[in-house]
């Protein structure tokens, strides 16, 4: 296991730059899942850290070594692809032990390593299967075995449930997260699902155009997302952007006739002399009145169930905006009542985060 | 019932004499959007495109407003189809894509009304900027939006989506499914939905049809289908998380449930016919108590955490199974731990062990 550090890493191709000045430490044991569109540079990342990849710019460190001019062998690492690569005409013992007796190991040694890969891993009924005759779930986790049996300093995953079908995925999700903290090793993880992001990753680092846009554990970057970009690009159903303009008594909500009351907004956000942003996720949009939730008026357009809760749609304008309400019964909605706390503001043209002091996240 | 504006019967279709489609019924009434939610090979788009006429059967008959069509060529269907591999015309602009449709022999309309009606769809999606553009040049969700807008602008007695969404990636995914539902509201469509992912079932669709291996298993609202689950498979494939199922024995007027202390009064499951034995318990993750510590009737550990903002769903290992379910606010356990559980009495379904079918009858007919 290692600590991986990227310093000032660049990675260009010609003029374009796919990974732009990134720095961040992966302290030993952590998964850190590296989230953001297609195009973004996270598998470049990746890539440089295997080895796979030259950096153009900037240090990669494995416990403060920098590995930079090592080939992806010496680095010790082990990659697992979105494609299963496993040996078809290798069984699935075989298919494990591989890169074991590759290196010359001694038999006994291989012996306890698969017994201790199996047993974690919950293979021991596989072993003598072969890989055409196993579900697509299974010989994901039997990519991973082969990866970690022998005990790389660092696991790199690229999109590894990607190719699974949607049934597989959410178990071999659950079964991921936790096989990574029984065996502690330092991973990191590239995705573009942030539903996989959330529930694997000790910490998320998010990236859009080459660049880091923040780096928080789960919970923070949900509740407390830098930016628009992140607000939009965590969270399901996702975030409602609404631009604000200034009116007597408030805020318009964007072309709509709808007016945000003036005490919602925190002082220093109103006095920011831009145009400011509001972001609400569903969930804060309610339909009945909680404790402190800030009342507007505005006729509500569809109300649906989505099994055991209800989702609700406003018009702002031509813009529609969604909602999540419990109640099981509608009557004629004409307001929504919006939790103070889940109320953000952002700069609308930067789409960078004001915080509640004014102060630009 | 008889006002279903596409019915569907007894649907069979084998391919090189294995079956796709074992006796498919189902109908969709007017302006609601149906989804037809089942894995891979279950037998969706087959479905959809004996619907459409784009497949020959080998038995049954569909039924489109009050007319059997199951002998009439797809252009005389008045159907629209947009596929998940969106199959634009790549030679022609967007605007001639959108317009192709309109310029067909059997819908011929004047340039003038073609220009009106493809400028109104591309506005609606959002795509009237793009209009001059090769299709080539567009990214995955403009396309979409391109093949639904082929689709629109022909306002056919109803549409047919076969996966429209599912190449697309999770974000875009969610956009254009709830502009697909605004469209639908404003336009009063009727639409038969195919597709593999739950939460994309149930976010878009009025009701729901379960399909595997060539037959639909239940459908109905959402509700409905929670109320009364019709068989294990049913339970897997619903609810976020799924049913949590668990080896049980009824003895006597006790349902024993293996690996548990637990044991449930047998009365409020109302069984009918087999009255004992070994048998499967379903619960939905709701009506389980997880408790901190050893102070549930059950005990366990936490096997796996997954965080999801607002709330939190650990999957609980008891020994001789695991179930998933999202904790009470505010509660948090960690892998590893030691839990406690409950299941609540009066909740939960009996399953038989060989065919999976619902053996239990309380709350039938009501829904939640």
């Amino acid at each position: 296991m290692a600590k991986v550090e990227l310093k000032n890493l660049s990675v260009e191709f010609g003029a374009f730059k796919a990974v732009d000045d990134v720095s961040l430490t992966v302290e030993d044991g952590e998964f850190a899942v590296y989230l953001g569109p297609s195009g973004c540079g996270k598998t470049t990342t990746l890539r440089a850290v295997a080895g796979l990849q030259n950096a153009t710019q900037g240090d990669i460190l494995f416990d403060g070594e920098r590995v930079n001019d090592q080939s992806p062998s010496e680095r010790n690492i082990a990659m697992v692809f979105q494609f299963v690569s496993l040996y078809p005409h290798l069984n699935i013992r075989e298919n494990i032990i591989f890169p074991l007796k590759a290196r010359g190991m001694p038999n006994a040694e291989i012996a306890r390593k698969l017994d201790w890969v199996v047993g974690i891993f919950n293979l021991g009924d596989e072993l003598k299967r072969y890989p055409g005759a196993l579900p697509p779930g299974t010989t994901q986790k039997v990519s991973l075995a082969r990866a970690v049996v022998r005990d790389p300093a660092v696991l790199l995953l690229d999109e590894p449930l990607s190719a699974i079908d949607e049934q597989f995925r959410e178990e071999m999700r659950w079964e991921l997260g936790h096989l990574q903290r029984e065996l502690g090793v330092t991973t990191i993880y590239v995705t573009h699902d942030q539903r996989e992001a959330m529930s694997l990753a000790d910490r998320i680092v998010l990236m859009n155009n080459s660049k880091i846009v923040q780096v928080a554990d789960p919970q923070s970057i949900f509740f407390n997302p830098n930016s628009e970009f992140a607000g939009n690009f965590i969270g399901s159903p996702s975030m409602n952007f609404i631009d604000l303009s200034p009116v007597a008594n408030g805020f318009r909500l964007g072309e709509s006739k709808a007016v945000l009351p003036t005490e919602a907004v925190p002082e220093a956000v109103r006095g920011a002399a831009r145009p400011i942003r509001l972001g609400v996720r569903p969930r804060d949009v309610q339909l009945l009145a909680g404790p402190g939730t800030v009342r507007v008026d505005l006729p509500i357009e569809d109300v649906f169930s989505v099994g055991r809760e209800r989702y609700f749609t406003f018009r702002l304008g031509d813009e529609i905006a969604q909602g999540v309400d419990a109640r099981t019964r509608r009557d004629a909605d004409t307001a929504i009542n919006l939790r103070p706390e889940g109320l953000m503001f952002f700069d609308a043209q930067t789409g960078q985060r004001i915080a509640a002091n004014g102060a630009v996240l | 019932m008889s006002d279903a504006l596409l019915k569907l019967s007894g649907l069979k279709k084998a391919y090189r004499g294995k079956p796709a489609l074992r006796g498919i019924d189902f109908e969709v009434r007017p302006n609601e959007i149906f989804a037809l939610l089942g894995p891979t090979g279950a037998g969706k788009s087959s479905t959809i495109q004996a619907a459409a006429g784009l497949l020959d059967l080998d038995a049954g008959q569909v039924m489109l407003d009050g007319r059997d069509v199951t002998d009439i060529d797809p252009a005389c269907r008045d159907l629209s189809i947009v596929f998940e591999g969106f199959n634009l015309l790549p030679v022609l602009n967007v605007y001639d894509n959108i317009a192709f449709a309109l310029r067909s022999p059997s819908y011929r309309e004047d340039e003038a009304e073609i220009r009106k009606r493809v400028h109104a769809t591309a506005e609606l999606l959002r795509i009237a900027h793009h209009l001059d553009r090769d299709v080539g040049t567009l990214s995955g969700g403009e396309k979409q939006r391109v093949a639904i807008a082929r689709a629109l602008v022909r306002r056919p007695c109803m549409f047919l989506l076969d996966e429209p969404l599912s190449a697309l990636d999770l974000k875009l995914r969610e956009g254009l499914r709830s502009e697909l539902r605004q469209i639908h509201r404003d336009q009063n469509s009727t639409i038969l939905y195919a597709t593999h992912d739950y939460h994309g079932a149930i976010s878009i669709a009025d009701r729901i049809g379960i399909i595997n291996q060539g037959r639909i298993l239940q459908s109905g609202t959402i509700e409905e289908i929670f109320a009364r689950p019709a068989n294990v498979f049913v339970g897997r494939l619903i609810g976020s998380p799924a049913m949590a199922f668990f080896d049980a024995e009824v003895e006597g007027d006790q349902v024993q449930i293996k690996g548990c202390d637990q044991t449930l009064p047998a009365a409020p499951f109302g069984l009918s016919g087999r009255t004992d034995g070994a048998m499967q318990l379903g619960v939905w993750p709701e009506d389980i108590h997880v408790t901190d510590g050893n102070s549930g009737a059950n005990s366990a550990s936490v096997y796996a955490v997954d965080n999801r903002g607002y709330e939190c769903a650990v999957q609980i290992d008891f020994g001789t199974g695991l179930f998933r379910k999202v904790l009470d606010e505010g509660q948090t356990l960690k892998q590893g731990e030691t839990c406690g559980f409950r299941i609540s009495e009066g909740a939960g379904f009996l399953f038989d062990q060989a065919s999976g079918a619902c053996l239990s009858h309380q709350h039938e007919g009501a829904a939640r």
